[in-house]
């Protein structure tokens, strides 16, 4: 593609390196930045160095944070003896919203999976053993419901076990408001496999 | 399930073709290359959203056209008309499907709905072609009778890629990280022994009609077997948990050749559905003629169990079986698909069906000839 100035083209590929957009949608962007006023572009500016410059990663569990140790893990009103344990920062982000969890998090950085070369090392697997010594009495495991989420679930709780804190995984099955009629046979049946007793 | 109606345009040498099928036998005729085929495989693309055997969908389209298009109006057995339509577009590289004029979820989401056997030389893999085509072959057909099953092959299969490549890294380096081969060789067994259960419990299940359907075309000369070759040691009819304790023996067993080869060497993806002739293996004793007689009453079997366990009575696609076969078994498979609904056969031999079926409402053969049809 040929633009008319090196300045567009430049922006265009920038963009078009963003997961999910395409060289069009990219096209697109950029010509809309071009009509903005230029002080809505340097705030947008602003905003992309800043996430960079100021977001670092807790020390302790490793979410994305401004301060070290994170609001979480400072904060006096949670509740330090559980922790949960998620492959990325979104899946906090996910789980704070629902209010529910008064715990400490775990943010591991992705799941094993041999094939893209991530193995324990790659993970923060570490650092969660060495907070198992202040106190923590359960880790709860809240990996993604796929193959690879699962070889990881298996994995930590065969290096938990043996230290003594209780270990469990969250439930997987029926979405909330849906029929029962309507699930596919795969999630009915992983409903059905994690059925508990009343 | 009743293919009522079906237009082809612009796909492979259809310009505009519109058939009316006949709810029995449908026989297509005509010479090599005229077309007969390109609509059995429209057929299958109303079914499985998919040729049956090209790779890619852009060779479908009609030379110089951009775009082309199916349509059909099927009838379920309960008396309920659907119309589907599948279309593809050469500039967009998409294909697009509707049901009742709706776009689904998904394209595969779709497969299944409007269920179809198809008997191609295609096929001829199964017999003549190594394990891997014949639990192809089982895969195709338990995962259109279950999603589920479908599900556990894709978790197993990614399951052995991620296992292989750490067994891999062992045979390079010599390193031992078993804790953390652990979990993948616990999730193959978990997904590996409900994957062989559901394998062993079809084999039980297709012993019957397999053997009814061959008796139908040889006239009782021969007998068939079927049987699954998977993880040694267990009993007839072994539970989930036993294949799991069993799977765990194994790769105990073997892990010593597993770190030296660097590859699984326990699981499904080595079984193999052994088929033999008066109990003789028919990889290595068998003629043409029988192998071929084989696949057929393979396929039929598989029809059979699809009406049996599904609501739906599949449609049946015999394309280019005729052939082959001798005069005597070609009457009695002629003979066979009259009560198996409604069936769509291609042939250039019209004589194979002189005297054995009436042409009326309920049966009806269409003359195929560059690219256009006509009913005779």
């Amino acid at each position: 593609m040929t633009y008319t100035s090196e300045a567009l083209q430049q922006l265009v590929e920038e963009f078009s390196q963003l997961p999910g957009v395409g060289k069009k949608s990219a096209q697109r962007m950029a010509l809309y930045i071009l009509k903005q006023p230029r002080e809505d572009v340097l705030r947008m500016a602003k905003a992309l160095v800043n996430v960079k410059d100021r977001i670092k990663y807790c020390t302790s569990c490793s979410n994305i944070t401004e301060v070290d140790p994170c609001p979480i893990c400072s904060s006096a009103k949670r509740d330090r003896a559980t922790i949960c344990v998620v492959e990325e920062p979104n899946d906090v982000i996910a789980l704070e919203k629902t209010n529910e969890f008064r715990g400490l998090y775990h943010v591991l950085g992705g799941a094993l999976s041999p094939l893209d070369g991530i193995g324990p090392e790659e993970l923060k697997v570490n650092e969660l053993l060495t907070r198992m010594t202040n106190g923590v009495t359960e880790v709860i495991l809240a990996m993604n419901p796929n193959i690879e989420g699962e070889a990881t679930t298996i994995y930590l709780s065969r290096l938990l076990k043996p230290l003594g804190v209780r270990v469990t995984r969250i439930a997987r099955g029926l979405p909330m408001g849906g029929d029962l009629e309507f699930a596919d046979e795969a999630t009915l049946s992983r409903a059905l496999e994690g059925r508990i007793a009343l | 399930m009743n293919l009522g109606l079906i237009r082809l345009r612009h796909f492979r040498n259809h310009t505009d073709t519109t058939i009316r099928f006949a709810p029995g036998t449908n026989v297509l005729l005509g010479q090599n290359g005229e077309g007969k085929t390109n609509i059995v495989e429209a057929v299958s693309y109303l079914g499985l959203t998919k040729s049956f055997y090209a790779a890619n969908d852009a060779v479908a389209c009609q030379l110089g056209a951009e775009s082309f298009e199916i349509e059909g109006i099927i009838l379920s057995d309960g008396g309920i008309e659907h119309h589907m339509r599948v279309a593809y577009s050469r500039e967009q590289g998409e294909k697009v499907c509707t049901v009742n004029h709706a776009r689904p979820e998904s394209l595969s989401s779709v497969v299944g709905r409007f269920p179809v056997v198809i008997l191609s030389p295609e096929n001829s893999a199964i017999t003549f072609g190594g394990p891997a085509d014949r639990r192809r072959f089982m895969d195709m057909v338990l995962s259109q009778l279950s999603r589920l099953y479908l599900d556990d092959i894709l978790e197993y299969r990614r399951a052995i890629r991620q296992r292989n490549r750490i067994l891999g890294e062992i045979k390079v380096t010599g390193a031992r990280h078993t804790s953390e081969l652990e979990p993948w060789t616990l999730n193959i067994i978990k997904y590996g022994s409900r994957i062989i259960y559901r394998r062993l419990s079809f084999v039980r299940d297709f012993k019957n009609p397999l053997s009814d359907s061959y008796e139908k075309i040889t006239g009782a000369e021969e007998v068939p077997g079927v049987s699954l070759t998977t993880v040694d040691g267990l009993d007839s009819e072994p539970s989930v948990e036993k294949i799991e304790l069993r799977m765990s023996e194994k790769i105990d067993e073997v892990c010593g050749d597993e770190f030296r080869r660097g590859v699984s060497l326990v699981g499904p993806h080595r079984d193999d559905l052994a088929l033999t002739l008066n109990g003789k293996n028919l990889q290595r004793y068998a003629s043409q003629g029988q192998h071929k007689t084989m696949l057929i009453a393979l396929k039929m079997a598989e029809f059979a169990l699809m009406r049996e366990q599904r609501n739906e009575v599949p449609i049946f696609i015999l394309d280019d079986v005729f052939s082959e076969l001798d005069e005597q078994r070609s009457r009695n498979l002629i003979g066979v698909i009259r009560d198996c609904g409604q069936t769509i056969s291609t042939t250039t031999e019209e004589s194979r069906f002189h005297g054995a079926i009436e042409w009326n409402s309920q049966n009806k053969k269409f003359s195929v000839s560059n690219g256009v049809c006509t009913e005779t």
